[in-house]
């Protein structure tokens, strides 16, 4: 997995949120972006999984162009600000509804995803009963089930408790060695650095030094 | 208990009314003319068309849903499916309510072959179809329902173009209302009420110069309209 963005600018009613950014990642490593609110991080990760176009430049995902070539990259799981679900249904039952949308995966593989994140499989509880934290699990959750080459974590440990943020350390290094790209923002320096190869700093938009 | 109202409230002054028994063919939802449920029901068809499926493209935007789905299935499926979905509720939920109108009125009232001469039917010998209704009634309802089973679908899909426009799932459910209400009054005003779904959607016709060409030539503008909208335009957008 290389993804490339190559001189990649985005302007939202004549802001420019994200400037002129060029960089290259490559499966097997962990991206942590740091940044102030608003400095880009979120509108960065839209962009690299297609939910929203750059102004100009171009995202290359092995090869091909995102928007052009591919309206998502093939393999990819997301979470990004709030996890989202259909409130009527378990958490599991969602696992199985999105991933019928495209890796069609085993009723073992999902629970397996939900134990890691540290879910019961078993909670017949539904998704609105369910805390902030078991969300933001359920959210973890959906982004790596099915080991995606590509994982895109904003803000990942929002409202977990420690042993949940434990988890999700052990599912970035399961999916590191898995050879996945993973990109994390986190508003927590410490357990940035922890898990991230490499920090990079954005600020307007900008990647700085 | 009706009977025995309209009974005292006609007294002896029965000839004709009486005389000839109340029908499937004047009786059911789509074929009364002055009571209160047919004349809710057509107003209303708007909203109840939209109300099961045009709200979730503004709840999935809001919540945040969509992302799930976007980052799994190509953008043209996805618009397409919610597309065909919206239209599809709209056409079974009226012809739910339609046609089980009809089975139930069937229960309860004869299936005479209606006569103009009664004076006891709505439809007109001289409206779109009026010959067929006088020959083949039950034909005659069946294709109307078909028509207004079309046109709540297209009504459904039209409200998927106004939740282009607002994350409120109250505006994605009644702005198709509030959109075909305005355009039947602003008709009305220049008498071409023939031309207003609203009216035209009546099986009976309260309006002359119905007909056929009229109701598929806006059937097909409004769906081109929606179809432009939500699946050529709103995919193509930015999702936040």
């Amino acid at each position: 997995m290389i993804l490339e963005l190559q001189n990649v600018t985005k302007t939202i009613k004549g802001v420019t949120v994200l400037d002129n950014i060029s960089l290259t990642m490559q499966g097997g490593r962990v991206y942590g972006f740091q940044g102030k609110n608003g400095s880009g991080k979120t509108m960065l990760m839209r962009l690299v999984c297609g939910l929203i176009k750059p102004t100009s430049g171009q995202v290359v995902i092995n090869g091909e162009i995102l928007g052009r070539d591919i309206s998502f990259p093939r393999s990819v799981g997301v979470l990004i600000e709030n996890p989202s679900f259909l409130p009527e249904y378990t958490a599991l039952r969602n696992l199985r509804l999105l991933s019928d949308l495209r890796d069609h995966l085993s009723d073992d593989e999902l629970k397996a995803a939900l134990s890691d994140a540290g879910l019961d499989p078993e909670d017949k509880r539904k998704y609105r009963s369910f805390s902030l934290g078991m969300k933001q699990k359920l959210g973890i959750a959906a982004a790596v089930m099915g080991n995606p080459k590509l994982v895109i974590l904003d803000e990942p440990i929002n409202a977990v408790d420690d042993a949940g943020v434990e988890n999700i350390r052990k599912i970035l290094m399961r999916l590191k060695e898995h050879g996945s790209l993973i990109i994390v923002a986190c508003h927590d320096r410490e357990e940035l650095e922890l898990i991230s190869d490499e920090i990079l700093k954005i600020d307007a938009g900008r990647i700085v030094p | 208990m009706r009977f025995a109202q309209e009974f005292a409230l006609y007294g002896d002054n029965i000839s004709g009314y009486l005389h000839y028994p109340k029908t499937v063919f004047n009786s059911s939802i789509e074929l009364e003319y002055d009571a209160l449920p047919p004349i809710l029901l057509y107003l209303l068809f708007p909203i109840i068309a939209a109300f099961p499926y045009a709200s979730t493209y503004c709840k999935d935007k809001k919540s945040g849903y969509l992302k799930n789905l976007l980052v799994r299935i190509d953008r043209r499926d996805c618009f397409m499916a919610k597309y065909i979905a919206s239209f599809l509720s709209g056409f079974f939920v009226s012809g739910v309510i339609l046609l089980a109108s009809l089975g139930l009125t069937m229960l309860a009232f004869p299936m005479l072959i209606p006569e103009a001469v009664t004076q006891n039917y709505y439809v007109q010998s001289g409206n779109m179809w009026g010959e067929l209704f006088y020959t083949m009634p039950m034909l005659y309802t069946l294709l109307y329902i078909l028509i207004d089973m079309l046109w709540c679908g297209c009504m459904a899909s039209f409200a998927m173009l106004i939740s282009m426009f607002t994350r409120s799932a109250f505006l994605a459910v009644t702005g198709s209302f509030i959109v075909f209400e305005v355009l039947d009054y602003v008709l009305s005003l220049f008498s071409l009420s023939q031309f207003s779904p609203i009216t035209f959607l009546r099986p009976i016709q309260t309006c002359d110069g119905i007909n056929l060409w009229i109701i598929l030539t806006e059937f097909i503008v409004f769906m081109a309209a929606s179809f432009i909208g939500f699946y050529f335009l709103e995919r193509k957008k930015d999702v936040f």
